[in-house]
């Protein structure tokens, strides 16, 4: 019940982070997926492949975009996630910041591909901002959530 | 081990199903338009809250800051307010007069004519709803009946529409989105033309203005009516730079909406025009 609250909460903390840095555009953070991230390393048991489905759908909603489409790609990305948490677990942060770079690196252009096939021009290229920024703020996220789930014993 | 195996076999089956759920709700979305509903109820249930939540702060701040205005402050402000009050008052009985005309030579010349009878004042919840678009979001939805394409305006002109509808908010794009684009006039001409918004804010851009154009600076731009989109004669902006390029075929012609698009906290709906056809079908 812990996990679940703890979780859910640092998720929407997630979403009110994602809304009030709108107005930095592509530097700002990719806060959901981080956060999810993290959460899918350290307690790969407590998020399924289908929660992770509707936060993408959430994370649609609140970008505007097309439904699906990050629902898409969260799952693909939580997928390789899921599969190798037991290798990523023991890199060092600094690591962990890279490969989440190229993660995220993949996603925006799985993101711009989709765009593109259906013509939307919902986003830019200036969009691989994000990973680079999102994967200096990885530390932050990777810190700052370990003490809540030491502190709050989500196991 | 075999447990885990066995486990990670059925995540790669529910990935599958998922992808495929993706491409669904993609294919249904951007093509069939078929469940925006599911937006609407997520946006409802989940967003909006979490809009509010993070705009506290700054609710907060600003009440702070209406508070400490003292009294002498408001004293004043309202006879400024009063001032305009007056004016504003002799203003509208002239246009009145103006009006009866108007509808009068309208009738000789057998064509109808549009006024605006009910406006709704909305507030705006967040001024950048969108990480890449200029896109606000206001504090009423279809519950009040707000539909997709309405019209929006502030209190000098014209400043957008709106694109996505949920039960208690919606969203409206701005004009000085780069990829939106207003059929417009020219007041003073009559040439038809299109207002684009651009990369930096609170400036319009005229793309493919032929060279020798007729709009010098000072030109009033509005809306033309044109495209079913927009209500006709809703003014948009003034020109306030113009350079031909030799270089290039067409002349840069930049306008300075009336508004402070993208700034504004309050923002109007009008309810007498409907747009012909729907967004996106």
């Amino acid at each position: 019940m812990n996990n679940f609250i703890v979780i859910t909460l640092s998720l929407l903390l997630s979403i009110i982070l994602t809304i009030t840095t709108f107005p930095l555009g592509y530097f700002a953070p990719d806060w959901i997926h981080l956060f999810l991230i993290y959460w899918i390393l350290a307690t790969p048991g407590s998020i399924g492949l289908f929660t992770v489905w509707m936060i993408g759908l959430l994370v649609d909603v609140v970008l505007g975009s097309t439904l699906g489409v990050n629902a898409l790609v969260y799952s693909l990305i939580a997928y390789l996630v899921f599969k190798s948490y037991m290798a990523i677990r023991y890199l060092t942060v600094l690591q962990q910041g890279i490969l989440i770079l190229l993660l995220l690196l993949a996603k925006c252009t799985l993101i711009l591909w989709i765009d593109d096939m259906m013509g939307t021009s919902n986003y830019t290229t200036s969009i691989y901002w994000t990973p680079l920024i999102s994967a200096l703020a990885w530390p932050l996220v990777y810190y700052f959530l370990r003490n809540l789930r030491r502190k709050y014993n989500v196991t | 081990m075999e447990r885990f195996y066995k486990k990670s076999t059925a995540d790669f089956y529910t990935l599958i199903f998922l992808l495929f759920l993706s491409v669904g709700t993609i294919v249904l979305d951007y093509k069939y338009n078929q469940i925006t509903y599911i937006r609407s109820v997520i946006n409802d249930l989940i967003v909006y809250p979490i809009d509010r939540i993070s705009n506290l702060p700054r609710l907060f701040i600003n009440q702070l800051i209406a508070e400490s205005s003292n009294i002498k402050d408001l004293e004043l402000e309202l006879k400024i307010l009063e001032k305009e009050n007056m004016y504003l008052k002799i203003q509208v009985q002239e246009l009145n007069s103006l009006k009866d005309e108007n509808t009068r030579l309208r009738k000789i010349s057998k064509a109808s004519i549009i006024t605006s009878k009910k406006q709704t004042i909305v507030k705006v919840i967040s001024n950048t709803a969108s990480p890449n678009k200029r896109v606000v979001s206001i504090d009423k939805g279809e519950k009040y009946g707000v539909y997709i394409g309405q019209n929006v305006i502030g209190v000098d002109g014209l400043v957008g529409q709106v694109i996505e509808t949920a039960f208690v908010s919606s969203k409206v794009i701005l004009i000085t989105e780069s990829t939106h684009t207003v059929p417009a006039v020219v007041d003073r001409t009559g040439d038809n033309i299109l207002v684009t918004g651009h990369a930096d804010d609170g400036k319009l851009i005229v793309p493919y203005a032929q060279m020798g154009v007729d709009i010098v600076i000072g030109d009033v731009i509005s809306t033309s009516g044109l495209a079913n989109r927009f209500k006709a004669k809703i003014p948009i902006g003034i020109v306030v730079k113009k350079t031909s390029n030799r270089d290039k075929e067409f002349s840069d012609i930049e306008i300075k909406p009336f508004e402070k698009v993208g700034q504004m906290s309050e923002l109007i709906l009008i309810w007498d025009y409907k747009p012909k056809d729907k967004v996106n079908e």
